[in-house]
């Protein structure tokens, strides 16, 4: 009686358990961790690519029609322009957009007056402007007559050679001749613009190219970034960010990326993270562009800061070589694979 | 990242598959109930059976195997599965720590007999405890589901700590009868460490950006074992361990400790006992000679790929490096165990009714139940107890069991499993604290006078 009694209330509790037979840990899947859902957004950085725009302007020259004659470094024309504008300017740059505006010449008259105000005090630059009026005496008149008045007035000798007119003209206005000072500021307004506009104008003709044969992306991060892609939940892009190491503000007018195998990577500007970003690429798409990469831009400048009068350590390491970085990485939307 | 998930599962898994058994704490015919309290006694002397004596399997913490492996459209995924939502993976976890540990013990010898007096009851028993406990912030579970929303890139996570533990325990117990009202008890342990290890990852940084990936891990790891050696490795000219290869003969003690229980009882009124005890207070004091140590220190860091550099790039996020310190010997203190408990008898002492309260002191948290336990002693050898207890202050577990004492034998079953959905393989689905404890005793002696029948039979003359 009392083992009957205890067997069955034993069995009892052991019947009343309330298995769940679906509930069967053995059959646990752990082929699909993640982390993150379908609203994240990873971004992953992937390659950088530095770019020695010394070395680009130089190897390059025979292919630009602009530039046919010119052997000009990267460094030629960061120097000429710090010749033209006034180191004032180094700190918020020069606009190089309104200094070529032909409709609204406010920008580029305040701009022309500082930089006559400078050259009265800065050799350096009342010698560009004297060198400006000496290469172009021939088209003086077509800009302003009476500059050539104004010239002879001060007894400054065209017929002499350059050296000469240069230092006679240095001369001249570092004594503050205000009627050379006046004079020179409608005819510098015409050649500055001029100047700066062909300069620029060659800089951004100037194909920016490099080639990568492969990207040894680590393992790990290519399978966590592309082991779940479906379209729907989870997406990949590329984008490109420039880090800059040059003395101006520029965007580079959509690159072309082209993978070896020939799959072309259309980039589009995405204004409000300030970087270029592709269309959906598949997993294949990435594979293709790891396994080499071929870029092909141009720069387009807006700005440049001229060097101050006391160059930052920083700065003078830049003058060294001038580069531009573009960093490519991947964007994720949607959960990470581990 | 893998390497450390599915371990980390497959331990809350293991752990959902067994919490102390509460429901026979007023089961005073069974030697069992003196787990509970170093005052209490059971009905008679006994010897259990080798071995089978006592076992039993416990899990505890405050969150569930359900929490953790989920059935998704009929198929088992653990919580880390892409396909288990965040609003579902993250409603049931605690803010703050989730933790869950699971404990076994088994008697492997324990007799206990009253003195002359049939009031004074001492006891000794040998038995093995293995503890593991794990714990981890809402904050990691949170980033491993949210990360890279609302274009969120930096997170820090801290204290997470995996805990191992096993000794042997030799206890010498003594519950005396003060007074007609009050009883009081004590069990000194000597405890000899068999082995102990100890994972603490302090804080855990975690960079995603644009810019660089970086993962940066602190902590440190202890342990402890008769002839432990865990091989090195070099890597980059530092030295690190190297985990897979740890080699350890548990062939005697690797530290020394000593705990005690305290207990007492006080009768309040003729039907109204209350009863108080603290159990497992104590420590484990790890030889240094024994123990292996480190500390983790690693930085992790991806920034894309150098096309200039002939290295590889990697980025091992799923590898905790740890690098040898020098060993250290330290007390560490096992889990202690608060019980206040409340009954009161009816029916001539032949059903009571009661409430305990049970705090668990983890090594940074503590975890609580209260439990409503009624009691049945229909005949002098069977009783039986049904409990419901509220864990973290919801309804969680029903508790049943039954406790055989014809004169020659004593069997002993108690679960709180049964009334909850269990998984194929037993385990509850659905809550947190569980036990299955069973024992196979042989009583000795005549029933004693603090026994209830006994005072009910003395009432009834």
């Amino acid at each position: 009686m009392k083992k009957f009694t205890f067997t069955l209330l034993a069995a009892a509790l052991v019947a009343g358990c309330n298995v769940n037979e679906d509930f069967d840990l053995s059959k646990t899947e752990s082929d699909n961790l993640t982390f993150g859902n379908e609203n994240s957004l990873f971004e992953a950085p992937m390659v950088s690519i530095t770019i020695d725009l010394d070395e680009q302007f130089s190897s390059t020259t025979e292919s630009l029609s602009t530039r046919a004659s010119s052997d000009k470094s990267f460094a030629d024309y960061v120097s000429e322009y710090d010749e033209l504008i006034p180191s004032s300017y180094s700190q918020d740059g020069v606009d190089l957009q309104l200094l070529a505006d032909q409709e609204d010449s406010s920008y580029r008259d305040t701009f022309i007056e500082e930089l006559v105000t400078e050259a009265v005090t800065d050799e350096g630059k009342s010698e560009t402007l004297a060198s400006l009026v000496y290469d172009n005496w021939d088209s003086l008149d077509e800009i302003d007559p009476e500059i050539k008045d104004v010239l002879t007035e001060s007894e400054i000798d065209y017929t002499a050679d350059k050296d000469a007119f240069v230092g006679a003209f240095s001369t001249t206005l570092q004594s503050e001749d205000s009627t050379l000072a006046s004079a020179i500021t409608t005819t510098a307004s015409a050649l500055v613009q001029q100047n700066i506009s062909e300069l620029t104008d060659e800089i951004q003709a100037q194909d920016i190219s490099a080639s990568i044969d492969a990207i040894a992306l680590p393992d790990d991060i290519l399978k966590m970034i592309t082991d779940n892609l479906d379209g729907e939940n989870c997406s990949l892009r590329l984008f490109a960010r420039i880090v800059n190491n040059i003395p101006f503000d520029f965007s580079l007018n959509t690159p072309t990326i082209e993978a070896i195998s020939g799959y072309v990577l259309t980039m589009e500007d995405n204004l409000e993270n300030d970087r270029l970003e592709s269309n959906e690429i598949s997993s294949d798409n990435l594979t293709e562009i790891l396994e080499g990469i071929n870029v092909v831009t141009t720069l387009s400048i807006t700005t440049f800061y001229p060097s101050s009068s006391t160059k930052s350590e920083t700065e003078t390491e830049q003058s060294e070589g001038y580069s531009i970085t573009i960093e490519l990485g991947l964007i994720k939307s949607g959960a990470i694979t581990l | 990242m893998k390497k450390i998930l599915l371990p980390l599962a497959t331990i809350f898994a293991i752990a959902s598959a067994s919490a102390q058994d509460v429901t026979s704490y007023f089961m005073d015919d069974s030697y069992n109930s003196m787990q509970h309290n170093a005052a209490f006694a059971p009905d008679r002397g006994y010897f259990t059976i080798p071995l089978i004596g006592g076992i039993s399997f416990n899990t505890s913490g405050n969150i569930t195997l359900g929490n953790i492996i989920y059935n998704v459209d009929g198929s088992m995924v653990p919580f880390f599965d892409g396909s288990v939502s965040k609003s579902i993976a993250l409603d049931d976890l605690k803010k703050g720590t989730n933790s869950i540990g699971v404990s076994n013990s088994l008697d492997i010898l324990s007799f206990g007999n009253y003195r002359a007096n049939h009031k004074d009851f001492w006891s000794f028993g040998i038995s093995l405890q293995t503890q593991v406990g794990l714990s981890a912030p809402y904050e990691f579970f949170e980033f491993m589901k949210c990360a890279g929303e609302n274009g969120q890139s930096y997170y820090e996570i801290e204290d997470i700590s995996l805990q191992a533990e096993s000794y042997a325990e030799f206890a010498l117990g003594f519950s005396k009868v003060v007074s007609e009202k009050l009883t009081v008890g004590a069990k000194f342990k000597l405890l000899a460490g068999l082995a102990n290890a100890q994972l603490s990852i302090d804080n855990m940084t975690i960079d995603i950006n644009d810019s660089e990936w970086s993962v940066n891990t602190t902590g440190s790891m202890d342990i402890s074992a008769a002839g432990i050696e865990i091989a090195t490795m070099m890597e980059n000219g530092n030295t690190y361990y190297d985990l897979d290869d740890i080699s350890a003969a548990i062939n005697s003690p690797a530290g020394w400790g000593a705990a005690i229980d305290l207990g007492a009882t006080y009768d309040l009124f003729h039907n109204l006992q209350l009863s108080a005890a603290i159990n497992d207070l104590g420590f484990i004091s790890w030889k240094k000679s024994s123990t292996v140590s480190g500390t983790i220190a690693n930085n992790v860091t991806y920034s894309g790929v150098d096309i200039n550099s002939d290295e590889g790039v990697e980025l091992e996020m799923d590898d905790i490096k740890v690098t040898p310190t020098e060993a250290k010997s330290g007390a560490k203190s096992i889990q202690a165990t608060l019980n206040f408990g409340a009954e009161y008898d009816i029916l001539g002492d032949r059903l009571s009714g009661g409430i305990v309260s049970t705090t668990r002191i983890w090594s940074k948290t503590t975890t609580s139940d209260l439990s409503a336990i009624v009691t049945g002693r229909p005949f002098s050898w069977l009783s039986a107890s049904m409990s419901y207890t509220f864990t973290n202050k919801q309804a969680n577990s029903v508790g049943l069991a039954l406790n055989f004492s014809p004169s020659w034998i004593n069997v002993y079953l108690a679960t709180n499993i049964l009334t909850s959905e269990l998984s194929k393989q037993y385990i509850p689905i659905n809550q947190s604290n569980s036990y299955v404890t069973l024992g196979i005793g042989i009583p000795i002696g005549k029933r004693s006078l603090r026994s209830k029948f006994t005072k009910f039979e003395e009432e009834q003359e």
